[in-house]
């Protein structure tokens, strides 16, 4: 059911404002309404960054973490912890960010240490300081590099001129070479020298030899190695505190929600406005008696323009099918929970669609085992609980169909889809039928609810009849039955559908045209089909692979195989039915039965409340 | 081997190839997209893959039929019957609608996937409105399948 909304106005001391807040997000029952006349005296930028530090801190920081169990991330703190701000957190998180820096800085270094070594490797052999490679009196030195196809040239041209040529090691630029030419000779030597390809490279005027340079460099790089070991060890061991980061990070979530919270103000008194759903008002006027005595709470019913956000209210296995119809959009707060029966008929389509006594096996297994290990909440666990209940579904159609991981063992309850695809197919669109007709329940329901029980019986009622009527023609002894049931379904809409309209023929005439409405009628429950289509694809492939790991068995090294055939052949199966199933059974609420009578258009009740995005619980003492 | 057999191996191939082409595509369309916004919102991975997969189907429903057709004329399992030219022509007539219109819807679904995985990574809520709208395609391929297996059965 759909829980209806008050509205609540508190006034309070303004010392006590934030208190106040602190308590009212501790109970997580108040949704505050942004009003237009708020003004934020504080903003939460502080808060704001840290978040982001934080968040940013963390990413880093998972990459130094040991190999830890999976799903071992479980975190509990109590209340007061929580809202207590540790300095040590934020100073664990400076750690955290200096060691960061420090490792990229060392990282940047280490990176044009490399580069300037590769720069002076070819020019290692050099055996004379590089300060004293500049041109003497008689002399002039160039170094530089020059393709080695032209070595030998070089040698020559250099050789005649009455040069000297020392050829040094090579590198992707190609062959280092040092020239040295008697000085007048030079210009003219170069000349041609450069046309060979030569490219001068200017060496930096040290008091070293290059072979001494690089060693330096070496020893330096060796040293930022160590440092970074140093470096990635100190942060192995914050990692072990990431409890703290994320302790901080929702703190600051929650503070900053407190900083954000729209609360208008007089002189010496502070006013909340916002939404309590009605059955949780006493929880709220606790929450505020815990913190003042003066005080003023009113609760007042929404009125018919305010559009309240929506909560609904089911039993467990209901609530778990909510997520169903929140993914396609929350029902608008006055009308009827589709809920309710949706959740039944998701939950028996979904199995037909499966429909294997193993893969529903499987399925209960696989999610119970994963909502143990990772404690999944809100949707998420809602989620799960949805495939854990479609579960059980696979599993009692699988036994009517007889198919046990796509094998008959038992011979089937019902009846065999692979064998018998038109009986499997009418089977299908009469849960489309039923499904369609339960949907216009839920309107007629709605109708008389708000006292329009003219309109349940001409615009549903009628439908009802004509579908009931049309099944019966299929059974030879109701078909009379079935004739008048039409007849009398269509007649009500053509006299009354166009009842809007004043003139007679054409209240007739609109009346004629809503009959054509039965088009879309049978387009929607021939959509139903997909229940074969599917439920065969899942028993076909499953049999396939049966039939292919049957096919090697025979040796050992056959039956090794077939085994893993089985393995992964049926988890692949299991998973595309399972995308197929939820994907169409979800789309077959979604555009036949929603269509019937869903309005939607809701929003989510989103209260003040603490923010655990990373923290799983927070325990009251 | 008769004519017969072979026209009807030929129809349960061509099944099993042009469905599975056109998913091939499909799902590569969507991966590419896909792997776009994952790039820029990691957490967005498992709504995408949904998206990303479900061109895939038709592949499958190809896949089948060609099994299908196998299992009824006894090519797997027991000797493959001796079909005469007309009958070969049958198996091959139930198997176009999947492979047709599977080839095709793949692309077209696929492409409806793209604009949905677009939807998604601007409105991550929207992700089943966008499941919605690609599954709707999928309603072709799927009356496709059942035309196929109907008219197989019946042979």
């Amino acid at each position: 059911m759909i829980v209806p909304m008050k509205k609540v106005h508190i006034v309070a001391l303004k010392e006590e404002q934030k208190a106040l807040l602190m308590s009212i997000q501790k109970s997580g029952e108040l949704m505050l309404l942004a009003s237009e006349d708020v003004v934020l005296d504080e903003d939460a930028f502080l808060e704001e960054s840290l978040i982001q530090r934080t968040d940013k801190s963390m990413r880093f920081l998972k990459k130094f973490q040991e190999k830890q169990k999976l799903f071992s991330n479980y975190h509990e703190v109590d209340y007061d912890t929580f809202v207590t701000r540790d300095p040590r957190h934020e100073q664990l998180l400076e750690q955290v960010e200096t060691a960061e820096e420090q490792l990229q800085q060392l990282k940047n270094d280490n990176d044009s240490l490399k580069e300037a070594m590769l720069f002076l490797k070819p020019w290692a052999d050099l055996d004379i300081p590089l300060d004293g490679l500049k041109a003497s009196k008689y002399v002039n030195i160039h170094l530089g590099f020059i393709e080695s196809k032209n070595n030998n040239a070089l040698l020559t041209l250099i050789n005649d001129g009455g040069g000297e040529v020392k050829f040094l090691g090579t590198s992707s630029d190609g062959q280092a070479v040092m020239i040295a030419n008697y000085y007048e000779d030079d210009p003219t030597t170069m000349e041609q020298v450069r046309l060979l390809g030569f490219n001068e490279s200017n060496l930096p005027h040290e008091p070293l030899l290059v072979s001494e340079m690089i060693a330096q460099k070496q020893a330096q790089l060796d040293n930022n190695e160590a440092r970074m070991v140093e470096i990635t060890e100190h942060l192995q061991n914050l990692s072990k505190e990431m409890t703290s980061l994320k302790l901080l990070s929702d703190q600051m979530a929650s503070a900053s929600e407190i900083k954000k919270a729209p609360v208008q103000k007089t002189l010496s008194t502070v006013y909340l406005e916002g939404w309590v759903r009605s059955d949780r008002q006493k929880a709220l006027i606790k929450a505020v008696e815990a913190v003042t005595d003066i005080y003023d709470i009113a609760f007042f019913d929404p009125s018919p323009e305010e559009s309240p956000p929506t909560v609904t209210k089911n039993n467990w296995f209901v609530t778990a099918f909510e997520t169903i119809t929140d993914m396609f959009g929350k029902p608008n707060p006055y009308e009827v929970d589709p809920n309710p029966m949706m959740s039944f008929w998701y939950w028996i389509i979904f199995g037909i669609m499966m429909a294997d006594v193993g893969y529903g096996l499987v399925m209960i297994a696989l999610f119970v085992t994963l909502v143990k290990l990772t404690k999944p909440k809100g949707n998420a666990l809602k989620l799960f609980n949805v495939l854990i209940f479609c579960g059980i579904t696979t599993v009692i159609w699988g036994i009517l169909f007889g198919s046990y991981f796509g094998a008959s063992l038992w011979p089937p309850l019902f009846l065999e889809p692979m064998k018998e695809p038109l009986e499997m197919l009418i089977l299908s669109l009469i849960i489309g039928a039923l499904h369609i007709i339960s949907g216009l329940f839920v309107k007629i329901y709605a109708n008389i609810r708000s006292k329009q029980y003219f309109a349940a019986l001409v615009d549903q009622v009628s439908w009802i009849l004509i579908i009931v009527g049309l099944g019966l023609l299929f059974l030879p002894q109701f078909k009379k039955l079935g004739i008048i049931l039409a007849i009398v379904g269509a007649a009500m809409i053509v006299l009354f559908a166009g009842r809007q309209n004043k003139n007679f023929f054409g209240r007739l005439g609109s009346g004629l045209y809503s009959l054509y409405g039965a088009t879309g009628y049978m387009s929607d429950i021939l959509s139903y089909s997909r229940i074969l289509a599917l439920s065969l694809s899942t028993a076909v492939i499953a049999m396939v692979m049966n039939m292919l790991a049957g096919m090697v068995q025979g040796s050992v090294i056959g039956f090794v195989l077939s085994i893993v055939i089985y393995l992964v052949g049926h988890l692949f199966n299991l998973l595309m039915g399972l995308l197929s199933a939820f994907v169409h059974a979800s789309r077959l609420q979604y555009i036949e039965f929603f269509g019937k009578f869903y309005e939607g258009g809701g929003y989510e009740f989103k209260p003040l409340s603490l923010q655990l995005k990373h923290i799983n619980q927070v325990n009251n003492n | 081997m008769s004519d017969g057999l072979l026209i009807a191996i030929i129809g349960a191939a061509l099944a099993a190839i042009l469905p599975g082409i056109g998913s091939a595509i499909g799902v590569q369309m969507g991966g590419k997209a896909a792997a776009g916004v994952v790039a820029e919102k990691p957490e967005l991975f498992g709504k995408l893959l949904i998206l990303q997969a479900l061109p895939g189907t038709q592949g499958i429903y190809g896949f089948l039929i060609a099994i299908l057709l196998m299992v009824q004329t006894g090519m797997l399992g027991g000797g493959a019957a001796q079909l005469t030219t007309a009958q070969g022509w049958s198996y091959f007539g139930a198997c176009m609608p999947i492979t047709i219109v599977g080839l095709i819807s793949a692309i077209y679904q696929a492409r409806t996937a793209v604009s949905a995985i677009h939807m998604v990574a601007k409105q991550p809520d929207a992700s089943a409105k966008g499941m919605t709208m690609v599954a709707l395609v999928e309603t072709y391929a799927i009356l496709a399948l059942l035309a196929s297996i109907l008219i197989l059965t019946g042979l």
